[in-house]
């Protein structure tokens, strides 16, 4: 399971963010990804044969971690968004495990 | 909208060095990057709200991070964040000059108008497919490291780390000293083949720091207790729908052992780093003409003394051209910096070659040093050749196996180029558009028809070069009416 660098580290005071439908406490500057390895659920999004996808470049260019996320405040539907690349914000939900296929 | 005098995209070391030089000189300077702040992956920062005492204070890294700072604390460098370059859009009719780029960020698409542009796009890991690369835990070294280095997170508990790149010794030191088990570090090629170096003292003595900073980390690592093997790789990855162990053997002239004395290793991570692709799609979608390097990063752009493109007004820098380092990208990107100036009429001929010579000296040493270690980074194709088995995921987005793609060659001996590949495979088709596939459907193609790369050719690239959600676009369209 991975963990979080304490020695030396100062982060602000965590915020809220939901994980298929489970409460989990992040800190500000953290991306979805690495909120994702903290609560140990390491697969993203599935393909059409079911094989799970899961972080690869943490870059932004294999795009192997996509998963969708809806954004608090923004009224949109939520969006396949690259886990590596996106910052946590209060409220975001994010939803792993769905088929790349599936509407979202 | 009035173009921008100079689009950089990519903020790091050439990013940023270029762009400090260009709005010295009074224009007005773009810069993109996907991240949220400057630095590239060489010095991929922590976010603004984790703060990190001593952070990459190696010696090493100093004269990068100088020119992080200066870069940060520059006001007239204007940073665009979070932002994809999807592409290169056809010009204005009207103000045929200017480069229009299609750009995707947290506000959804725009265009910016540019009458130069830099690529400094950097470059990515070469993660050779092999049986089980696919399953999660197995990641990209430089994607353990920057979880490391930027989110101040060992990523897992006990990591093992396959490849052929010295950057895996630095990345298990990391992990090592943030808390991280690693149970080892393979590399695939022999000790000796590490030690060709010692054929150029005086190179060597030159980038005395590089070599000390390598010793410190080994220092460390042996101090540990981390085993650190050489002619030694993992041929398979297991476990169920999550890594559990590897599959290690041995390799003996580049062959590897056979099956049943391969040793099998516990680990939750597996690093791959065999030396790093080039980021050039956006380049090619502009046109611009490259070049075929195995050791360098596969199609690397093709530029003059000057860091100019084939395409006018176009320039590239950093590994975008060759993958060569750091160092070697920031006085890439200075010299692009003095090219543009030159070619805007800003600094005469004199004057540009002038301030050129310096740089270009620099980079003549640099540049010595980078092909020594591209050359003793790479493994001969046998041993990449034994690692692609046929039940071997090559295209991890379409799921295509190797055996898949070499029985379609078989039955269409009209497939010669990586263009005609794709379109019978459906390889590089899917969200990473070749950036990972390309470089093996490349060399596997110029092996099956025993012709040159260049006559294999890239798989063409198109805009978007980078998925984008196809809502975001229309609700441009709407806005724009």
């Amino acid at each position: 399971m991975a963990h979080r660098i304490e020695a030396g580290v100062e982060r602000q005071p965590s915020l809220q963010i939901e994980i298929d439908g489970v409460a989990v406490s992040v800190h500000p500057g953290e991306t979805v990804a690495a909120a994702l390895l903290l609560a140990g659920r390491e697969h993203c999004y599935t393909t059409r044969e079911g094989e799970p996808r899961s972080l690869f470049c943490n870059m932004g260019s294999c795009f192997e971690c996509l998963v969708a996320i809806s954004v608090a405040g923004e009224e949109r539907e939520p969006r396949w968004r690259r886990a590596c690349m996106t910052p946590v914000s209060e409220g975001m939900r994010v939803r792993t495990g769905k088929c790349l296929q599936e509407t979202l | 909208m009035r173009p921008v005098d100079l689009a950089i995209v990519g903020a790091g070391p050439a990013g940023m060095a270029a762009a400090l030089t260009a709005v010295a000189h009074g224009l007005r300077v773009v810069v993109i990057d996907e991240q949220q702040q400057a630095g590239g992956q060489i010095l991929r920062q922590p976010p603004a709200a984790i703060r990190v005492r001593n952070w990459l204070r190696d010696r090493v890294y100093r004269r990068q991070q100088q020119l992080l700072q200066r870069a940060q604390q520059d006001s007239r460098i204007e940073w665009c964040w979070q932002t994809t370059v999807l592409g290169f859009l056809d010009r204005d009719p009207h103000d045929p000059t200017s480069q229009r780029l299609w750009l995707h960020g947290p506000e959804g698409t725009r265009e910016l108008a540019a009458r130069s542009v830099l690529v400094a796009a950097g470059c990515h890991d070469l993660a050779v497919p092999f049986p089980g690369w696919n399953l999660p835990g197995v990641m990209a070294t430089g994607g353990l490291q920057a979880m490391v280095k930027s989110q101040q997170l060992v990523p897992g508990k006990r990591f093992v780390l396959a490849g052929s790149h010295p950057l895996q010794l630095i990345v298990a030191d990391q992990i090592h000293r943030g808390g991280g088990e690693v149970a080892a570090v393979l590399f695939a090629q022999p000790l000796g083949a590490m030690l060709g170096v010692r054929k150029r003292p005086l190179l060597m003595l030159r980038h005395l720091s590089k070599l000390l900073h390598i010793g410190g980390v080994m220092w460390r690592l042996w101090r540990a207790g981390i085993p650190v093997r050489f002619g030694s790789t993992v041929v398979a990855a297991e476990g169920e729908r999550q890594l559990a162990a590897v599959r290690v053997a041995r390799l003996r002239d580049g062959v590897f052992e056979p099956q049943q004395t391969r040793e099998e290793i516990a680990c939750d991570h597996l690093g791959v780093c065999y030396s790093f692709l080039v980021a050039s799609e956006l380049p090619r979608q502009a046109g611009a003409a490259v070049s075929w390097s195995a050791e360098r990063g596969g199609w690397i752009v093709d530029v003059d003394g000057w860091q100019r493109s084939s395409v006018a007004g176009l320039y590239a820098a950093g590994e975008t051209t060759g993958v060569a380092g750091a160092d070697v990208a920031r006085e890439e990107g200075e010299l692009a910096a003095l090219a543009v100036l030159l070619d805007q009429g800003v600094l005469d001929a004199a004057r540009a070659e002038k301030m050129a010579a310096p740089v270009r000296r620099r980079l003549a040493s640099l540049r010595e040093f980078a092909a020594v270690l591209a050359q003793i980074s790479l493994p001969p194709w046998r041993v990449f050749e034994q690692l692609l088995t046929d039940s071997t995921t090559l295209c991890k987005c379409q799921g295509i196996s190797v055996g898949q793609f070499g029985d379609l060659l078989q039955e269409h001996s009209s497939i010669a180029t990586a263009n005609s590949a794709k379109l019978r495979s459906r390889t590089g088709m899917g969200l990473c558009q070749g950036r990972y596939c390309g470089y093996f459907v490349t060399r596997l193609l110029a092996r099956h028809g025993d012709i040159s790369e260049a006559e294999v050719g890239p798989f063409s690239a198109r805009s978007p070069v980078k998925p984008v959600p196809i809502a975001d676009i229309l609700a441009r369209e709407r806005e724009q009416g």
